[in-house]
Order: C-alpha cells, then structure tokens, then sequence
C-alpha cells in the first residue's frame, strides 16, 4: 500500500525514532511502512490514524 | 521539543529490549555452561542408581530452559515487524535442518555416514546459526539502504 506517513511525520517535525518512540514500534519499522516495504497490522495503521489525527483512508492508500 | 530516543544513533528503546533479554538470558546461559560438566561429573565419578542417571544426564535442561523462556519473553516484547521476521527466521531454520538431518539420517540409515553419540546434540545449535544468518537475510528486505 502507498501512505502518506514521511509526510504527516515532517509536518510534526519527527525523527523516525521519534515516532516509532509516540507508536511503541521500532525506527527500523517506521522506515519499512514509510518506504511501502511493510504494511503495518489494523491495529497499528488505527494507532498511526489517531496520534496523526487524520482517518486511515486518507493516510493508506491501496497500489 | 521532540522526544530524545536515540543516543549516537542507537534506538533506546532496542537498547532497553537487549538490556532485559540479556539480563535474562546471560545467567540462564551461565548456568548451562556451569550445569554441563557438573552433569558429566556425577556421571562419571558417583555411583549412582540407573533412575538418577537420567534427571542428573538432563541437569543442563534446566538452565537450557529458562534461555528459552528468556527468548520467548523477548518475542513477545518486539515490535509486530521485529516478531515477524524472527518468527519467520526461525521457520526457515526449523526447515533447513529438518531437511539436513532428513538427509543426514538417510546416510547413515545405510551406513553411509558414521553415527558417532551425541550427534544430535549438534542440531539445536546448527537450527540457531541458521536461524541467525536467516535474521540478517529476511531484514534486508525491508531496509532501504539506509
């Protein structure tokens, strides 16, 4: 899936270890969703919604 | 002000996860290196009846599992990422020694090969090395040459 992540993290002025510090998750894996290598698990992607407070339509998109 | 997760580099928080799974596992390890030859001195040099000899033979488990229960903590403390390329490595490992004692038992199932004792506890080991050097594969897939 494409998303919108790098972008809603720089807005926010975010290192990657910054956000993987707010979601509980790895830099290494911030890295693999910003770059399309690794969709994150429903739970995640509704975390990712709600610390961006955006809806998670408007952050995933499908291929 | 944003948060100051990373010092020189290095994740804290990976940093604080190997800090718990190494305080687990390190004296785990530490009494398996100390539960071996203790195991094989009673063995050897104290009479024992047939009964004893399996427990005493098998002292070195118990330190074995607790490193175990130690490495299953860890898992469930990573991250969903981090878990699945674990899970995966070992899946891979669990496989690829499977198939290599498959082959192995086929050799010396006709004497092909010698059976010297203690060859199996060669497996557990080889089934970790793999394991390791399938983590360091499986990863690269989902690093963009950072």
């Amino acid at each position: 899936m494409k998303n919108h992540v790098r972008d809603l993290r720089g807005e926010q002025g975010w290192s990657q270890a910054d956000l993987g510090e707010r979601l509980d998750v790895s830099r290494q894996t911030v890295n693999a969703i910003e770059t399309g290598k690794y969709d994150p698990s429903l739970p995640l992607a509704f975390k990712i919604a709600r610390l961006f407070g955006q809806p998670i339509e408007t952050i995933f998109e499908p291929d | 002000m944003t948060a100051p997760t990373e010092t020189a580099g290095v994740d804290l928080r990976r940093r604080a996860q190997a800090r718990r799974y190494l305080g687990e596992f390190l004296p785990a390890m530490l009494g398996y290196v100390l539960a071996v030859p203790v195991s094989l001195l009673l063995l050897l040099n104290v009479p024992m009846a047939s009964a004893l000899k399996v427990p005493v033979a098998l002292l070195p488990m118990l330190p074995a599992l607790l490193a175990l229960r130690a490495v299953l903590r860890h898992l469930r403390r990573l991250d969903e990422l981090e878990r699945r390329v674990q899970v995966e490595a070992i899946g891979v490992a669990s496989l690829l020694v499977g198939m290599g004692t498959f082959a192995l038992g086929f050799l010396q199932n006709v004497q092909l090969l010698p059976a010297p004792p203690g060859l199996m506890l060669w497996v557990f080991p080889a089934m970790i090395a793999v394991w390791g050097v399938a983590v360091a594969v499986i990863t690269r897939r989902y690093r963009d040459g950072r």
